[in-house]
């Protein structure tokens, strides 16, 4: 997965979201992304236009993508278009707006079973460059063991196993919920900006004040290499709590949490792992897992 | 929906993003300001209002001016809002100072610039007039 990303195109970036992986230029930056139950879904934003919409979705079996266009041309009747040419994968049409052009592009992938249309939208016309660079980018990566989560400045590597329940961006502030039915595990990885306007107290104190007041704390350890973690050179604080106390326990309620945060200081971000756990099991820790800052960061209970 | 039925929506919400990253903003020259510890206080003039005359001022005290206080990201956008700088200039020195992408940046800093406009601390300019002159009122 990494070496597909280098391969990239200079000045493209990758964003990879509930399976598909798409290639795009780095200035469009995701503004939609689907929630968990929803229809798969990811919009890109320039600064000014809305440049790209994918949909995404597994069929039973393949579609008659011809006809698929052909009722979407009759349906833009109003509006002139012609058929989508040079992408012998893809069907499609070009559509001529009052301004720019939108290009509709659709396509099957049989290993996968997978439907992607994508909308382009070109204000000041089409770059045929870019659009056959992003379209033959497009890959389904539902069937890979280790997916791939990559959006909004965010890099996570996970098993397949673990579905995103939650997903939130706010202002420098982005925060995935992932969790895994059996054994389970659930897992929320954050990404903040310009923590040195709110990171008032050092790290352990920030990462004691997010934890959840029920939790009570067990250990605090501080390491930048071998110890609990981690193969990156960030200095990452580790905090140890539990919650629950002898009926929990006898119930088998109680619950384990374990802490990470670094911060990384060539992305001026700090970055905060949560995993938590039935207590009276081990965490069966997911051995793909890995956040990439400056560098990949691979942790480890 | 039905919050909008019936009354035209407000103007700033439908400003289209082109013309809010090409306007202009500038200082209203009547706000005094003090730096604090970590920010900037800022004191706005405000119109008395006309129904606010004897009896009802004896009860109802008016200071004539307004403050609001800026932490050290709000004094550092402020301070790039010098009447030179377009909006979409404000935004990439922001995001380039603080280390993000563009779209984090223009979510902060046009969030704030559509506060400081509505509390009259500054005027766009290249907006259209309906936004600009309802901001400046």
């Amino acid at each position: 997965m990494m070496a597909k990303a280098d391969a990239l195109r200079p000045g493209f970036t990758q964003t990879c979201w509930r399976g598909l992986a798409i290639a795009h230029p780095a200035e469009w930056e995701a503004a939609r992304l689907s929630d968990q139950g929803q229809p798969n879904q990811l919009s890109l934003v320039d600064r000014r236009y809305q440049r790209l919409e994918a949909h995404w979705q597994v069929l039973k079996r393949p579609p008659n993508l011809d006809a698929m266009y052909e009722r979407l041309g009759k349906s833009l009747r109003e509006h002139p278009h012609k058929q989508l040419l040079g992408q012998p994968e893809w069907r499609g049409l070009v559509q001529d707006g009052p301004v720019g052009q939108v290009v509709h592009a659709g396509r099957f992938f049989p290993a996968q079973s997978m439907l992607v249309e994508l909308v382009l939208i070109w204000p000041q016309g089409r770059d045929q460059q870019i659009e056959t660079a992003i379209l033959r980018s497009v890959a389904p990566t539902i069937d890979r063991p280790v997916l791939t989560w990559r959006a909004l400045g965010l890099h996570v590597e996970l098993e397949r196993e673990f579905d995103l329940t939650e997903a939130s961006s706010h202002v420098g502030r982005v925060c995935w919920t992932f969790e895994r039915a059996k054994p389970a595990l659930w897992l929320t990885i954050e990404r903040l900006a310009m923590g040195k306007f709110w990171l008032k107290n050092d790290l352990p104190s920030w990462l004691a004040k997010e934890r959840p007041e029920k939790f009570r704390p067990i250990n605090l350890t501080t390491s930048s290499g071998s110890q609990s973690a981690v193969d990156a050179g960030h200095q990452i604080v580790r905090l140890d709590s539990q919650w629950g106390g002898r009926v929990a326990r006898l119930f088998r309620r109680a619950q384990r949490q374990v802490d990470f945060g670094w911060l990384c200081s060539e992305q001026e971000r700090v970055y905060r792992l949560v995993a938590r756990w039935p207590a009276h099991r081990p965490a069966f820790w997911p051995e793909s897992l890995l956040v990439s800052c400056c560098r990949s960061v691979r942790i480890k209970v | 929906m039905s919050k909008s039925r019936g009354k035209p929506s407000n103007p700033r919400e439908q400003v289209a993003v082109g013309h809010l990253l090409s306007a202009v903003p500038h200082r209203n020259q009547a706000v005094t300001v003090e730096p604090t510890e970590a920010g900037l206080l800022l004191s706005i003039p405000t119109r008395r209002p006309r129904w606010l005359v004897p009896p009802l001022s004896w009860v109802l005290p008016f200071s004539g001016q307004r403050r609001v206080e800026l932490d050290a990201p709000g004094r550092a956008v402020l301070e790039l809002c010098d009447g030179r700088r377009s909006v979409e200039e404000v935004i990439e020195v922001f995001a380039l100072e603080h280390k993000l992408s563009f779209r984090e940046g223009q979510l902060a800093v046009s969030q704030f610039i559509k506060a400081l406009l509505q509390r009259g601390i500054i005027a766009l300019v290249g907006m259209p007039e309906s936004v600009a002159t309802e901001g400046s009122a």
